[in-house]
């Protein structure tokens, strides 16, 4: 990052109010470069931020009484609400987040060949059937699970949102 | 890098002497880097002024729209370049799969709502939609993201000359993490505006008001100094001022925030007419 010695800030005189005097920036011909010409700006490392799509989903689930689940793009469980922390027996802030592999062993939330998620995100199609979940204390629960994938508005996928029903068993 | 207020009004215009010192036209910001390079961001009532600045000299114009809220964009019919024929003028704003800019920009430039519309403009006229990628405008590198914000919203940011800004007018930061600060990661506009040299940040709502407009996409001046601190911009310039707010409001709001916020980096009430220069 590039030190910056000093910020010039003050207001316009009062003649030269962009409703005043119209004594503005001059206008220089700017000789543009083409655009697309790209190139990356560097940041800060640190957490990289997650898409907004996501952010909106888990506002969403904050004031849902519906277990939900949300994945990244890479088809982590990086957030599920208290509704879902009943049923899996564990709140979110005690687990945190679980790559792929982590959350097939520690809740059989879909196997490595027929993870529900993955084929939600790659089919491009919402997946719904019946399974059996393990919960962080080792109980068995049937569930319907249902995984809506989620695309942003270029059509790039953002992850996926998964909707838990506990069903009575005889 | 200069970047010159041209309207920092949020929602809709105000006029009168109780607002002159803020400013009473919407959101309209220039910003022009040392080689000239010169892009508008937003197309509030504040581009009208902008416009009759812009002679026939003028290169090639480019307007980003953060959005297409009508107070963003209620000056283009009234700014100048677009009635100039042959003038280059590049139309920038977000991305959605389901309607091109074009179609989108035609619900207002047309009639019944505007009498001329936007294909019948005589200039030379380029639509964009932004894309997921930094980009090039001559001396500029602009990069957006969606941000929270009702309908699809980018914030940008930009930078040239060794300076950089991040331009978020209308923007909901806490929507996801609750409070500010906490979650970066979780952060709506983190990456946007992560170590920026100056933030643009809404700050329409008082507290007491917020709680009867969570989910509308705006924020309070304490959720600005806290989403400034969280990224660590050295600068804050509030913007987007509530239209219920006069001029003695805005100061004394600010003043109360900073006040239990005690921000550690500058924070610059943004008023119309104001002209900032970020140098290296």
């Amino acid at each position: 990052m590039v030190a910056i010695d000093r910020l010039a800030a003050y207001e316009a005189r009062q003649n030269n109010a962009p409703h005043g005097s119209g004594n503005a920036t001059p206008g220089r011909s700017p000789g543009h470069t083409p655009t697309g010409s790209r190139q990356p700006i560097p940041l800060r490392p640190g957490p990289a931020q997650k898409p907004v799509e996501l952010i909106l989903t888990r506002q969403l689930a904050g004031y849902v009484d519906v277990a939900t689940l949300l994945f990244d793009a890479a088809l982590s469980l990086v957030f599920y609400n208290d509704a879902a922390a009943a049923l899996l027996g564990r709140s979110f802030e005690s687990t945190g987040p679980l790559t792929a592999p982590q959350r097939q062993m520690t809740l059989g939330l879909g196997s490595a060949a027929q993870d529900p998620v993955a084929l939600a995100v790659s089919d491009n199609t919402p997946a719904h059937g019946h399974m059996t979940l393990r919960t962080f204390d080792a109980t068995m629960v049937e569930v319907a699970c249902t995984v809506v994938p989620m695309r942003g508005q270029t059509g790039e996928s953002v992850g996926a949102v998964a909707y838990l029903w506990p069903v009575e068993t005889r | 890098m200069k970047v010159r207020l041209w309207g920092t009004r949020g929602s809709v215009g105000t006029s009168g002497p109780s607002s002159a010192r803020y400013g009473g036209n919407t959101s309209c910001v220039e910003v022009q880097a040392d080689d000239g390079t010169r892009v508008i961001l937003d197309a509030g009532t504040g581009i009208r002024a902008l416009g009759a600045t812009l002679g026939p000299e003028t290169g090639r114009v480019d307007v980003m729209l953060s959005h297409l809220h009508m107070d963003h964009v209620q000056g283009l019919g009234f700014f100048r370049p677009l009635d100039q024929p042959g003038q280059e003028v590049h139309l920038w704003g977000p991305p959605a799969l389901r309607q091109p800019l074009e179609k989108r920009l035609h619900r207002y430039l047309a009639p019944p709502l505007f009498p001329v519309r936007l294909c019948e403009m005589p200039c030379d006229l380029h639509l964009h939609e932004f894309p997921s990628e930094p980009f090039r405008i001559g001396g500029l590198t602009i990069q957006v993201a969606m941000v929270c914000h009702p309908g699809p919203t980018v914030g940008l940011r930009i930078e040239a000359d060794g300076t950089s800004l991040a331009y978020l007018p209308d923007h909901e930061p806490c929507l996801g993490p609750g409070e500010l600060p906490q979650e970066p990661d979780w952060t709506s506009g983190f990456d946007i505006a992560r170590d920026v040299d100056l933030l643009i940040h809404d700050s329409q709502f008082g507290c007491h008001q917020y709680h009867r407009h969570v989910g509308w996409g705006h924020c309070t001046l304490d959720h600005a100094l806290g989403f400034a601190a969280m990224t660590g911009a050295r600068r804050l310039l509030t913007f987007h001022h509530d239209p219920r707010h006069d001029d003695n409001a805005l100061d004394t709001l600010l003043a109360e925030a900073c006040a239990r916020q005690s921000p550690r980096f500058e924070v610059i009430p943004g008023r119309e007419g104001m002209l900032l220069e970020l140098v290296r």
